[in-house]
């Protein structure tokens, strides 16, 4: 599902971030990715969620490659994958359930059905974010507009989740609401990578990690790595 | 509905530009409209001119004053059915007052010479008006008619400036159009720019092409359109009075049509569709830059 081929990345005058990174993730795999602040974590992330390209190297998405896959092509895999940012990027004009109905109908589905909504509606429910569905997205709290981008990305059922340390905001509770959830869809077939500082979450749930050191990547198995 | 929610963001965060821009295009398309309407009635105006002229018919002096009627009568002939041609007969007495107010001893010395004086003073027969220029022949080949001359190119400087006029009302009006799509365009990438973020995120979720053109194309559209029923308004409320006034400023332009309210839908339709285009420009170039700061297709 995921293949990156000697990847590096750098900022036109920076040093680079990492360098000939290469790993694999098949349908229903989890992985961690760890690492220090500043280590690329979200450049590795925004790189498998499309939104940018290696300076050298190989990103492979569904058997395709980034580079030089068509428009189209590009499009449908982007509407595979469920990406929570760090920043959570909300869309501020709209409301709550507009910002992750607008997801749905983005990935083809018809937001109008009655189905669908009920599923936005559940999502929201067990992200404590109900009595906020009207609210407009510039409204809410940091944790909760982080909230607002998880149950975004899983409401669409994609095949790959893409997660930039969607618990940073949130307390213990909703930490483990959300983990919950991912796990949910992980058990589904999707394939999950997650971005974290949280040790808790790795020695607690305990899952294969890649771990961004020095602009090197090395993969550990489901040991504790803290 | 997201998306015209998104494409309505330049109107909650910078209102005032766009209001402004739409009065702008307005007034331009006003403008435009009225160089249009002024540079193709002209045409009109220009053809009369061109044509226009006056023959001047003498009689021979042996015809008597009972032959001269059917002699107008021959000469009319020629002209048959032409609308607008006036022939009229200038005999000695009216020649003789006309010259008066100018030169009263020349009158006073012609009025001297009695019976002689029909050997020195014409008859004529004048005849005005837009005809081909074969008439002259014609006219020439009346019986009762000793000779013939016409005015030719009379109106010629007046031609040429209206012809110059009319050129320079086309240059303006294509300076105005370029004046008004750049501004739409430079309007757009504004737009564009409050809409980036959003527009990142739609593109990264797999938003069509034209889900991502949609908000931008909008934008311009409501400005343009705004902006033409500003036109529209102004040309339905104003246009017949700039007519009369225009045409009131010389005999000559009398010529000139009268506004037409058809004209005022076209400049509506030329807003809006001025301001589709413009969105689109603007749309591509927000996306475009998103793309190269993104460095993804």
């Amino acid at each position: 599902m995921l293949v990156l081929t000697e990847v590096s990345k750098w900022y036109h005058g920076q040093s680079r971030i990492f360098e000939n990174v290469s790993f694999e993730m098949k349908k229903g795999d989890f992985l961690y990715l760890v690492g220090g602040t500043g280590a690329g974590k979200s450049s590795l992330l925004r790189m498998i969620a499309t939104e940018e390209s290696p300076t050298s190297g190989q990103v492979s998405l569904f058997g395709y490659p980034l580079a030089t896959v068509s428009e189209s092509t590009l499009r449908a895999i982007r509407q595979s994958i469920g990406y929570v940012p760090q920043g959570t990027r909300l869309i501020p004009d709209l409301t709550v359930f507009d910002n992750v109905a607008l997801s749905l109908s983005l990935a083809g589905h018809r937001v109008i059905s009655a189905a669908s909504k009920a599923k936005i509606s559940e999502l929201l429910n067990r992200l404590g974010l109900e009595n906020k569905r009207d609210h407009l997205a510039c409204m809410l709290s940091g944790g909760e507009a982080q909230r607002v981008a998880v149950a975004r990305a899983l409401v669409r059922t994609p095949e790959l989740i893409i997660a930039d340390e969607p618990t940073g905001a949130q307390d213990r509770d909703y930490t483990w609401s959300l983990m919950d959830l991912f796990l949910k869809a992980n058990v589904g077939g999707a394939a999950v990578i997650l971005a974290t500082h949280d040790r808790e979450i790795v020695r607690r749930v305990r899952k294969r990690s890649a771990v961004l050191r020095k602009g090197q990547v090395t993969l550990e198995d489901a040991a504790c790595i803290y | 509905m997201y998306l015209l929610r998104l494409a309505l963001r330049p109107w909650r965060v910078a209102p005032w530009s766009q209001i402004f821009s739409a009065l702008a295009v307005g007034f331009l398309l006003l403008l435009a409209g009225f160089l249009f309407w002024m540079q193709d009635g002209l045409k009109t105006v220009v053809v009369r001119l061109k044509g226009e002229q006056v023959i001047t018919a003498y009689l021979q002096p042996s015809i008597e004053s009972e032959a001269v009627n059917r002699v107008l009568d021959d000469v009319r002939g020629v002209f048959g059915a032409d609308a607008g041609v006036a022939v009229q007969l200038v005999d000695r007495a009216e020649f003789l007052a006309g010259l008066k107010g100018s030169y009263p001893e020349l009158v006073r010395d012609l009025e001297d010479l009695g019976q002689q004086v029909s050997q020195v003073v014409p008859r004529y027969v004048s005849i005005s008006g837009v005809f081909a220029a074969n008439k002259l022949d014609a006219v020439r080949k009346v019986s009762g008619i000793e000779s013939a001359e016409a005015s030719g190119d009379r109106y010629r400087p007046i031609v040429g400036a209206f012809s110059a006029l009319r050129w320079i009302a086309r240059v303006i009006m294509v300076g105005i159009c370029f004046a008004l799509f750049t501004g739409l365009i430079h309007l757009s990438r504004l737009n564009g720019y409050l809409q980036r973020d959003a527009l990142g995120i739609l593109r990264l979720w797999g938003a069509s092409s034209m889900s991502l053109l949609a908000p931008g194309l909008v934008s311009g559209l409501l400005v343009g359109a705004l902006g033409g029923v500003l036109a529209t308004s102004g040309w339905l409320s104003l246009g017949a009075a700039l007519g009369r006034q225009v045409r009131s400023l010389s005999p000559i332009l009398n010529h000139l049509p009268a506004f037409s309210a058809q004209m005022s839908w076209i400049l509506f339709l030329i807003g809006g569709i001025s301001g589709l285009l413009a969105g689109v420009f603007g749309s591509l170039s927000g996306i475009q830059l998103d793309r190269q700061e993104g460095g993804q297709g």
